[in-house]
């Protein structure tokens, strides 16, 4: 599903062939959009392509295009014709077809030679009320498109969820913890313990699965595999912190003893994650989608279409991690009984 | 309390009586300075002179940290377990970490100064950034006092505090070095004092979790 589902139109480059004399053309690149020339298409709808400028800012005025080239289903040539004086320099770009609906690219246009001022011809404004006219789009379904992120958003099925993942993972580890230190009774608290070691090595799988994905996402968005970002940090101090874990209970022989040290430093040890990732990264500047100021995914970008693959995602890593370490538990267990039979 | 001064004054005697323990601590951060001062020669710019301030602090904190202390021996800790409160004892133990930690701190600056100059600082600066020192010694010694007690019931001594500690003491190294940088470029005291609340912050937190969980290590 995370590679099978199309990634919707958005528009990827828009270039400025010609600006002179009040005439611009404009060529403009689409990712998986379907311009067509096709009567059948239009007759559908009743509506043909359309393009327009919008003003950045204030009223948000519109210009339609004078007449629109389609070349193929994903690149058009759209010419205008620029009214003398224009209210704002800085123009975006929309443009309406009957499959994709209304896509938008800010800024294309930084209109230099002009004489800035309200236009005495109103004709050249495009009425507001054109709006309604427009396509709706009838695309099926599809993950949204967004600047930048455009195909590497399927990652957010793989990315976010593990840290999920992870942080149940340590959660039950740390809950095991505490309960392995408040009991008394060898034997249950050992059972506890195993499990908080289980659920540790599941969790470090999950976090340095996490570390990794995150990684490649950083190289395809950020432009480098690792930056200097406090959320990335947390995240490696984490994976190091948990490593720090299992060295100390490899370097421990007697089991009563490593499960209390390893119970104390995994305690020491949620907390800091906690803090690391949860906390810290919130109040400092981040790149990192929700946080340092950033607004998460959710805020703007999460479409219904994205939540119907996301919510499973997150459900089924979560299933999937906690199986996981149900059944190193068991080979724990099988492992420690083998192990006191032979010593017998 | 009377319990918590009488054990810090006890670990300070132990100090003085075997002063080795010290005295490698002072000798460990002034010939990390030197070598530094070898390397860079006299005036190092800001931002390498930052660098190895918080460096060696660290290291000499490790140092300081995971040195083995009398309690530990088995033998020892039979007895501490029977005339005080481990509660106590961890609590004089913090304290009296973090007071080496401020000594080797101080001492730590003063060689900077002798051998690679003050970056520029002013006078005011150079308190500020001793402060910064101390509270980075309080944070690190309140840190480390657990890991090293955890690594030493392990029985794998230097090694193990390392690998147990060296993440945990980033997000301290982080704000520290920050502080420097801030201090470095020019700002005062009362600008970057939001670092210094940090540093307290993660000293608080660490102390109250060696509070409550080494009673847990303690007991056999």
């Amino acid at each position: 599903m995370i590679i099978l589902v199309p990634l919707g139109p958005g528009l990827e480059e828009a270039e400025i062939v010609k600006n002179e004399d009040g005439k611009l053309v404009m060529k403009v690149k689409g990712f998986n959009t379907h311009y067509s020339t096709e009567e059948q298409d239009i007759a559908d709808t009743g509506k043909a392509t359309r393009a327009f400028l919008r003003e950045s800012g204030g009223k948000a005025r519109l210009i339609e295009a004078k007449s629109i080239t389609i070349e193929s289903s994903e690149v058009v040539v759209i010419q205008w014709d620029l009214p003398d004086t224009l209210p704002v320099k800085s123009w975006g770009l929309f443009i309406n077809s009957h499959i994709d609906g209304t896509l938008w690219m800010p800024n294309v246009l930084f209109h230099e030679p002009v004489v800035l001022g309200e236009s005495t011809d109103n004709n050249s404004f495009s009425d507001e009320l054109l709006i309604e006219s427009l396509n709706e789009k009838t695309l099926g379904f599809h993950f949204p498109n967004q600047p930048r992120i455009v195909e590497s958003i399927r990652n957010l099925m793989l990315h976010v969820p593990m840290w999920f993942t992870m942080f149940l993972l340590m959660g039950i580890s740390v809950y095991n913890s505490i309960a392995s230190l408040s009991r008394s009774g060898g034997q249950s608290q050992l059972r506890n313990d195993l499990r908080a070691e289980s659920a540790v090595k599941i969790g470090l799988l999950f976090g340095i699965l996490g570390l990794i994905t995150g990684s490649f996402w950083a190289r395809f968005t950020w432009g480098a595999w690792w930056v200097d970002d406090p959320q990335l940090n947390g995240a490696m101090v984490t994976v190091l912190v948990y490593l720090g874990y299992t060295t100390l209970r490899s370097t421990i022989k007697d089991d009563e003893l490593r499960m209390k040290m390893s119970a104390v430093y995994n305690i020491f040890a949620f907390v800091i994650l906690f803090v690391l990732l949860m906390i810290l990264p919130k109040y400092t500047e981040s790149l990192h989608p929700g946080k340092g100021g950033n607004p998460a995914f959710s805020k703007y970008d999460l479409d219904s279409a994205l939540r119907l693959a996301f919510y499973p995602a997150v459900v089924g890593w979560m299933l999937l991690g906690t199986w996981m370490y149900l059944l190193s538990l068991r080979f724990e267990r099988v492992k420690r009984k083998i192990t006191s039979k032979l010593e017998q | 309390m009377k319990d918590v001064l009488y054990l810090i004054r006890h670990h300070y005697k132990m100090e003085i009586r075997s002063s080795q323990g010290i005295a490698g601590l002072v000798l460990f951060a002034i010939a990390s300075v030197y070598t530094g001062f070898q390397v860079v020669g006299g005036n190092p710019d800001p931002d390498t002179w930052n660098a190895l301030a918080w460096i060696i602090l660290m290291f000499t904190s490790f140092n300081s940290a995971s040195r083995p202390l009398p309690e530990d021996l088995a033998s020892v800790r039979t007895y501490l377990h029977w005339v005080v409160s481990p509660r106590k004892l961890i609590i004089a133990r913090t304290i009296h970490h973090s007071l080496i930690l401020i000594i080797l701190a101080s001492l730590l600056l003063f060689a900077m100064g002798l051998f690679l100059g003050t970056a520029e600082l002013s006078i005011l600066s150079i308190f500020a950034f001793l402060l910064g020192m101390i509270f980075t010694g309080v944070a690190l010694a309140s840190t480390l006092t657990l890991l090293a007690a955890i690594s030493a019931r392990a029985g794998a001594g230097y090694g193990l505090t390392a690998i147990l500690g060296l993440p945990l003491i980033i997000p301290i190294i982080l704000v520290s070095t920050q502080f420097g940088s801030d201090l470095l470029s020019g700002l005062t005291l009362a600008q970057s004092s939001d670092n210094l609340i940090f540093l307290l912050t993660l000293a608080t937190g660490s102390s109250i979790f060696g509070y409550v969980l080494f009673p847990y290590l303690w007991r056999t």
